[in-house]
């Protein structure tokens, strides 16, 4: 195959041929990848939203956004992500300056309990709240109302400010994990110099260090805002009963009111377009921010900083702390345990009441959840396996090929990052239905082709973390000892990233296994999705089946996590 | 024949020429020193002969074979040009243990496994090694994993092998040793050694003969280290190989005298030679220990007179800052020497002889 090469750019490039072959191959194969999953389908939502067969017709565009109910579901999302994004940060920013600046005991507990959130899929959250606040059946409101005697519930989980208390449970961890680290990274001198200079603690916090965190809590604050942006599940399971539209939640019922016909894609191609607008001007305010307050004095080596005495704030900070992380974490995850056991949903949580009944019935007799959970097991293997070998490809073309084009590649590969799910699911619908030689509707293979897409930006920057660690010496070394440039790659540097590359196929395979915003939108009678068929079933009012489900994905996810770390701690061992 | 001829090989990159039109030849079996000051271009030369750059212009032929060439569109891969490469980072593969890295070379060219094994455990011998042999190399320190590397490149080819700055890294014990043990295989194996460094004194030791370059990637002198000790070429590689005092004189009769605004001194030309037709600025450059400091008989003799500025014990020998008119001259005198004749006190008078000192122009 090598000599193959040699010809082929023997003729095209002359010089250096021999050496750049197996590069300029690994370039184009990268290209034509990136263009076929990311780019086409992109291209072809704008298309088809312009074109009506081969027709421009511009006037879809401006009636589908225009449309009143499309327009509430406009001002709906930004009003959600923007207050997502304000709890969410305040939140974050909370806890980051407890466990990072002050003398707070349990520390490490607390640090344990908000990496949970980031496990689980946010629409489990959203799930176990309704079991507690929906309006008539949930626990709390009833207990409210036996209490009181009232008629009305306490709370209304169905509505705007419900949807934005989940969405602010899962994503406040963004916040929190950026500052903490900046914090930790910080240099404590700047600090202390201020105290010694006279400042007061109050002071210093205001004047030295939230400007040095800036640049990191705007990072998480922006992460916020584009993951609540393009967040399907908690407003699907939240707000559908009231009529509560986002733009993603939208986009799906326009699609699946439909049944699937070319006008409701295209409908749902133009509010697509819209969306990414959106998305796409919330990072370029990242960008204004992110450049306005960059600071080199965050360091990369730890230090240790001096602490702030809470004194008699630290009981009740302390309580606060662990009363609102028992709320966001432990609460949720236990009714779902809770609820997967019960005989039916609204009886008390009492021992009789408990069965196995539902696990036998999803895990033995109901063919559709096994079907589901095998697609989800092959779906996130193969595409962890895919995805991770296709980052390392792209990462190798652009840290050390360094072609002409490697800047077109980056923003490639990245691009899936700032695309929601639902988006690039239509596109995946548009150029795999049919337009092009195939037609792949309804087969795994169109769920596979759209994970691959929505992944490719994570392995990406997995497999570039380790490739950066291998000097190039290592691979020219073996080129000089004979080995040829496919057998160094294959003897030296994949042995090398290894590590790398199975912690990258980890960080695919967990959040594929809970996948739900693109399948939902790609699924076909046998090829529902875990997340899909735990939606599916909720959505049909079985919400102890659901939660049984439910647990059962929350086990795999736990086990895919541990094997996740155990392999991280094992590399790190190794340095 | 020559092992490696490089001809007129220039190398860009983008603008920026790094190598222009160098031209080289390295004897078989000879060991070859390329010295210059960081970043004047040695180690791309090292990456075009190894074929991991290709030259942009210029050809490099390799035991007779034309390996890189712009012209005749010619770049022989890496792996098919039979280099041992020692990297300066030693590029010792952190995932194979230190006899699998050994053996990795005739894996590749499918040496029969039982004389792979001999083979290797021999290299691994001559480095002094064999107890590692079953070690990852991060349980090596920095001067085994070197060993390493160098077996490798033994193994890897028995004709030419490439050291770029290997032995830098290695403190100054170490570095010695090193030194001595290169010289020592690549006399005892016949293979043709071609060092890159920035040290001038080790390369002094531990070659047959030395290629200095300057910043600009250009070759100032090519010769033994004898002669590029005892006739720098010019007042560049003078300074470059060693601490050197320059004293601006110009030819006055028979004489030089010293330009200086201080008190005017004179000295004899002596065996200097000296074009007897200018009387353009000169410089006499000397090093520390080949001046001598002798007391001061007659103030109006011949010869020139400095102030002892300082004096710094060195244990095996002397440093003096000695001002002359003005000019600044380091000195140096072995201990013994000083404490036989008297060790100068700081402030005192006296005399300077010079031993073979050089004449350069001006510039």
């Amino acid at each position: 195959m090598r000599y193959m090469f040699h010809k082929i750019f023997h003729t095209s490039k002359g010089m250096g041929d021999k050496h750049f072959g197996l590069d300029q191959s690994l370039f184009i194969l990268s290209l034509v990848i990136l263009l076929v999953t990311v780019l086409i389908p992109m291209v072809m939502i704008v298309y088809s939203t312009f074109f009506q067969d081969n027709v421009f017709d511009w006037q879809l565009f401006p009636r589908v956004v225009l449309a009143p109910e499309n327009l509430s579901a406009i001002v709906n999302t930004v009003r959600i992500s923007f207050m997502v994004t304000v709890f969410g940060t305040l939140l974050g920013l909370f806890y980051a300056w407890l466990i990072g600046r002050s003398d707070i005991p349990m520390k490490g507990v607390m640090k344990a309990l908000f990496t949970i959130p980031y496990m689980f899929p946010p629409f489990f959250g959203a799930m176990a709240w309704s079991l507690l606040l929906s309006p008539r059946s949930g626990y709390l409101n009833k207990l409210f109302m036996q209490i009181t005697g009232n008629t009305t519930s306490l709370l209304n989980i169905n509505s705007i400010a419900g949807i934005v208390f989940v969405e602010t449970c899962y994503y406040f961890p963004f916040v929190f994990l950026q500052v903490v680290s900046a914090l930790e990274r910080m240099d404590p001198t700047l600090e202390e110099s201020a105290r010694i200079a006279g400042a007061g603690q109050w002071y210093v916090i205001r004047r030295i260090t939230m400007p040095l965190v800036l640049p990191a809590i705007a990072a998480g604050a922006m992460l916020i805002l584009i993951s609540s942006l393009s967040h399907f599940g908690v407003p699907a399971i939240l707000g559908f009963s009231n009529n509560i539209f986002t733009l993603p939640t939208k986009i799906y019922q326009l699609i699946s009111r439909s049944a699937g016909s070319f006008q409701g894609i295209r409908e749902g191609a133009a509010l697509s377009i819209l969306l990414v607008v959106v998305v796409v001007a919330a990072l370029y305010l990242q960008k204004l921010v992110l450049k306005t307050g960059h600071y080199d004095i965050i360091k990369g080596k730890s230090m240790r900083p001096m602490l702030i005495k809470l004194r008699g704030a630290k009981i009740p900070l302390l309580t606060i702390s662990l009363i609102s992380l028992f709320v966001i974490v432990v609460v949720p995850l236990f009714m779902i345990l809770a609820v997967g056991f019960l005989k039916a949903y609204g009886l008390p949580l009492r021992w009789e009441n408990l069965t196995l009944r539902n696990y036998q019935y999803i895990l033995g007799q109901s063919k559709m959840v096994r079907d589901s959970i095998f697609n989800s097991l092959f779906l996130s293997i193969s595409s962890g396996v895919i995805t991770m070998f296709l980052g390392v490809m792209i990462a190798y073309v652009v840290i050390k090929v360094k072609p002409k084009g490697k800047g077109l590649l980056e923003i490639l590969s990245l691009l899936p990052y700032s695309i929601p799910g639902i988006v690039l699911a239509i596109g995946v619908i548009l150029v795999w239905s049919g337009a092009f030689v195939l037609n792949l509707y309804n087969t795994i293979w169109i769920i596979l082709i759209a994970y691959i897409a929505r992944y490719v930006s994570f392995a990406m920057k997995s497999a570039s973390a380790s490739l950066e660690q291998v000097h190039y010496s290592l691979e020219e070394a073996a080129r000089s000892c004979g080995a040829t440039h496919l057998e160094s790659l294959r003897d030296i540097t994949l042995p090398l990233i290894r590590p790398g590359m199975i912690a990258g196929f980890f960080l695919i395979f967990l959040p594929a296994m809970r996948e739900l915003t693109t399948s939902v939108l790609l699924y076909g009678p046998f090829t529902r999705t875990l997340g899909v068929a735990i939606y599916a079933i909720n959505a049909e009012g079985n919400t102890v089946q659901a939660s049984a489900l439910a647990t059962v994905a929350i086990l795999i996810i736990v086990l895919g996590n541990l094997a996740l770390r155990f392999i991280t701690k094992e590399r790190k061992a190794l340095q | 024949m020559p092992i490696v001829t490089i001809k007129d090989v220039t190398v860009r990159y983008g603008k920026n020429v790094v190598i222009d039109k160098l031209s080289l030849q390295v004897e078989r079996g000879e060991n070859l020193a390329i010295v210059g000051p960081s970043s004047c271009g040695k180690t791309t030369l090292m990456r075009a002969l190894c074929g991991f750059i290709k030259v942009n212009e210029g050809e490099i032929t390799l035991q007779g074979t034309v390996v890189s060439s712009a012209a005749k569109r010619v770049l022989v891969p890496p792996e098919k040009r039979n280099i041992g490469v020692v990297f300066q980072d030693y590029a010792v593969w952190p995932h194979l243990t230190v006899i699998e890295n050994i053996m990795y070379p005739l894996k590749k060219r499918r040496v029969p496994k039982e004389e792979m094994r001999s083979r290797a455990y021999n290299a691994l011998a001559q480095v002094k090694m064999k107890e590692f042999a079953e070690r990852l190399p991060s349980q090596l320190s920095g001067g085994q994993q070197q060993r390493v590397a160098l077996a490798r490149a033994l193994v890897s080819s028995s004709d030419l092998i490439v050291l770029d700055e290997p032995i830098t890294n290695l403190d100054a014990k170490l570095r010695e040793e090193m030194a001595y043990e290169i010289r020592n295989l690549q006399r005892t194996m016949g293979v043709t050694v071609i060092y890159i460094t920035h040290d001038q004194e080790t390369a002094m030791t531990i070659s047959d003969r030395m290629v200095i370059m300057d910043r600009k990637g250009y070759i100032r002198q090519i010769g033994t280290p004898e002669e590029i000790w005892n006739h720098p070429q010019d007042q560049d590689v003078y300074k470059f190989i060693g601490v050197s005092n320059f004293l601006p004189v110009h030819r006055n009769g028979d004489t030089l005298a010293l330009v200086t605004t201080g008190i005017p001194q004179t000295l004899p030309l002596g065996t200097l030679s000296v074009d007897l037709t200018t009387t353009d600025r000169m410089l006499l450059a000397s090093r520390p220990m080949d001046i001598r400091l002798v007391p001061v008989v007659n103030e109006d003799a011949l010869g020139l007179i400095g102030e002892v500025e300082r004096v710094t014990y060195l244990g095996n020998q002397f440093d003096y800052i000695v001002n002359v008119s003005g000019h600044q001259m380091r000195v140096q005198q072995d201990s013994l020497d000083a404490f036989r004749e008297g060790v100068p006190v700081e402030g005192s008078r006296c005399g300077l002889v010079f031993r073979n000192p050089t004449l350069y122009p001006a510039v």
